[in-house]
């Protein structure tokens, strides 16, 4: 007698990842015993102590427990049931996380199935092999300035600066950036989120040459023999990075506002329009507490620690959802341009939240920028979200706590998913 | 984690905050109280965003007869402001033109429009006078501001910085930075004539580190080859500039540096961080075909990892087998689980 868990619908290796939002699963009972019409199986995680842990709710909104009874037909009828991340255990490595079926009262393992717990970090709290991971999926996705990397290089330039920057879609825009960022990382090594720098700490263990690299006198900066981001290079053939920061990286934060003065952005009502001032502070002075190429917005995502620098801006943004409850795209507090270009009250087209997103869209006309880098919004093997031709309304609900199809498949590692923490 | 209770900690921790910028404000707003005082609350007001605030911080920031590090706080505080209005941009471009400004003023002037550079939508009309300013300041007295203003310029690939920049390489007494930083500052916009002075200056280097900044920028230029494999193979090069040459001479010329990454691979007498950093250079960008039939090299590496002369290599040499045993790049490829 065995059991067969479907992983929100996909049965394969490359679905087995999860992060704080519930994602949907099914069990069903195969070969049978003879004689019975019903098992009770329990569904736990195999090592309660070590390795990623799992959370089982029988439907959402509902509790995520540690345990979850249920009782299958011996006619091989599956059963819905929903997985999730456990709250402060996310995974360390990949498929840490093994999820077993067992016979209620003999507990007799039934099957396993391996997972992981796929969660975006402080860089600065990495494992060794996290961290690792990391930047060879960073270094074979650059490959020399000959990769994919040079598309995302392409994207953030001078003349592609409105589409992203000074209005609404800021944020939406550098969200879908980096996530699409991700799933190629991910196709390296599925085991990789896209980590963040959280700028308002020291993060000594990110600023070190085995990491992100320390500078020499010259802003040059410099890499721990065997570090993959030694032969990092954009812009043709020449290698290397610039960056020096003008704070002690070891022992200071940057020069930015603190996370708590972030969230106050949006002031007393707590309004998105009040929040998207954070562009300036931390966003603006994180990138200007260095030197080197990070501080402009034409060279920037030259340097890798742009994309962690900016994880931490989706995350704040993430975190101010989170806090205010903002995910439901129909109110004004959530996001101040409802409709689409050319309506009444509409910005700029690529900023309101019916707009599609350069260059996703593929969109070369003016007023958008002539070329569009990068071809489709990439599809992801345990998400149906965005779709391949994302809108800015697409990247609010992240989590799917509105509509559970609106899931991205990221989440951060120091707050939840409302779905979860509702009921708990 | 106890969600709930972690969301009413939380919670707590932001009202605390909120609390402290309204003390902040208010005590601010006192003008009574010395500049000190004045200049720590404005690190609790955190950042001036109301109209009457920033009129009051303005005036503090344009009061010649007020603390500099206070005019320079006021400055900074109402960064998130200078991005959304033109008027206050002007003023600020004014500040850093001001050479009659104290440096912290002008310091924080320049900090302010780099940040507001990020903010497009308004900033971008005005990035034809902010870029006026930052030429007249390359010419400026104050070393850490000429060299600040000359990098924005470089790496927008400003054909007026660039022309200084080459004098100053090509006629010391011109010299705006230091010739390591001039080439460094040139690279931002390389062009196939400079490679005639940048390898003269690989040969008689003013320093290690000019010397590390020219090999890099020799990555693109066909002639300099043999320069870049004498170096790479030169034990009495330093560490760095050999490191560069390498990652030089992997861009120009992939198969000679796969040649030569294995010989220094198989050669004991040779430093261990050149050694990670070959291994490294195979594993991740060679031709992966051509390896995988090099049984020479995948013993020696083997063995390197077995009984590793340092931690570098042996993480290297990890990775390198990782990779083949994978036959591609992809999720064993990407790393270990150390």
């Amino acid at each position: 007698m065995k059991t067969e868990i479907t992983i929100d619908g996909a049965d394969s290796a490359s679905a087995s990842y999860v992060a704080w939002a519930p994602v949907h699963s099914s069990i069903r009972l195969v070969e049978p015993d003879e004689d019975v019409d019903f098992v009770d199986v329990v569904l736990r995680n195999q090592h309660e102590n070590q390795g990623g842990q799992i959370v089982f709710l029988d439907a959402i909104p509902g509790e995520g427990q540690d345990r979850l009874r249920i009782r299958l037909s011996a006619d091989g009828t599956p059963l819905d049931f929903f997985i999730a991340g456990k709250p402060g255990r996310p995974s360390q490595q990949d498929k840490d996380a093994v999820l077993e079926t067992v016979e209620a009262d003999t507990e007799v393992v039934l099957s396993t199935k391996a997972l992981m717990v796929r969660i975006r970090k402080n860089a600065n709290d990495l494992t060794a092999g996290e961290r690792d991971r990391f930047l060879s999926a960073f270094a074979i996705l650059n490959n020399q300035g000959m990769g994919r990397f040079r598309d995302f290089r392409d994207m953030h330039r001078d003349n592609t600066s409105i589409e992203a920057h000074g209005r609404a879609g800021f944020l939406p825009w550098h969200r879908a950036y980096l996530l699409d960022l991700e799933r190629e990382l991910q196709r390296i090594d599925p085991s990789v989120a896209l980590h963040y720098w959280k700028f308002d700490e020291p993060a000594p263990n990110l600023f070190a040459r085995d990491f992100i690299g320390v500078p020499n006198n010259l802003g040059r900066v410099q890499f721990e023999p065997g570090n993959p981001l030694e032969f990092w290079a954009t812009d043709g053939a020449v290698a290397g990075i610039e960056r020096s920061p003008d704070f002690d990286s070891n022992t200071s934060a940057a020069f930015v506002m603190s996370e708590e003065d972030t969230l106050l952005l949006g002031g007393p009502d707590d309004l998105y329009a009040g929040f998207i001032d954070m562009e300036g502070d931390p966003h603006g002075e994180a990138h200007t507490s260095f030197r080197g190429s990070i501080s402009r917005i034409d060279t920037a995502a030259k340097d890798p620690l742009f994309f962690m620098l900016h994880a931490n801006v989706d995350r704040l943004w993430a975190k101010w959802q989170w806090l205010n409850r903002r995910f439901d795209t129909a109110e004004l507090a959530t996001y101040p341009f409802l409709g689409s270009a050319g309506d009444p009250g509409a910005t700029r087209v690529g900023h309101n939240l019916r707009d599609t997103m350069w260059p996703w869209n593929q969109e070369t006309n003016s007023p958008r920028p002539p070329t569009a880098p990068g071809g489709d919004f990439p599809p992801s093997p345990t998400e149906n979200a965005p779709g391949l031709v994302p809108t800015v309304g697409d990247m609010i609900d992240y989590q799917g706590t509105i509509d559970l199809g609106s899931r991205l498949g990221f989440d951060y590692d120091d707050f939840l998913s409302l779905i979860v923490e509702h009921r708990r | 984690m106890d969600t709930p209770e972690h969301r009413r900690q939380y919670t707590e921790r932001i009202e605390r905050a909120a609390e402290e910028q309204r003390e902040g404000l208010r005590d601010f707003s006192d003008r009574s109280r010395p500049a000190e005082e004045r200049q720590s609350a404005l690190r609790r007001a955190v950042a001036l965003r109301g109209q009457d605030e920033v009129a009051e911080a303005v005036d503090v920031i344009l009061d010649r007869e007020e603390d500099p590090t206070l005019r320079a706080s006021a400055l900074r505080a109402i960064g998130i402001e200078v991005g959304k209005s033109h008027d206050l941009i002007d003023m600020v471009i004014g500040l850093l033109r001001d050479g009659d400004e104290p440096e912290m003023v002008r310091q924080a002037a320049l900090r302010t429009l780099q940040q507001s550079s990020f903010r497009a939508a308004t900033f971008n009309p005005k990035m034809p006078e902010y870029t006026d300013a930052l030429r007249t300041v390359i010419d400026d007295p104050e070393d850490s501001l000429r060299e600040q203003a000359l990098e924005i310029l470089a790496q927008g690939k400003d054909e007026y910085a660039q022309r200084r920049l080459l004098e100053s390489l090509e006629d010391p007494s011109q010299a705006l930075v230091s010739p390591g930083k001039a080439v460094q500052l040139l690279g931002n916009d390389i062009h196939a004539d400079y490679y005639p002075l940048l390898r003269d200056m690989v040969q008689d280097p003013p320093s290690t580190e000019a010397k590390q900044e020219a090999v890099r920028l020799l990555a693109a230029d066909p002639a300099s080859k043999e320069l870049l494999v004498d170096i790479l193979r030169d034990k009495n090069e330093y560490r760095e500039v050999r490191n560069a040459s390498a990652a030089a001479l992997q861009s120009l010329a992939p198969a000679e540096f796969q040649e030569h990454a294995k010989q220094i691979i198989l050669d004991d007498g040779e430093y261990n961080d050149l050694r990670a950093t070959a291994i490294d250079g195979l594993a991740l960008f060679a031709d992966q075909e051509a390896l995988s039939q090099d049984t020479e090299l995948s013993s020696r590496v083997e063995q390197l990892k077995e009984q590793p002369p340092s931690d570098e290599v042996e993480r290297s040499a990890a990775r390198y087998i990782s990779m083949r045993a994978s036959g591609e790049t992809g999720p064993a490829a990407a790393g270990t689980n150390v």
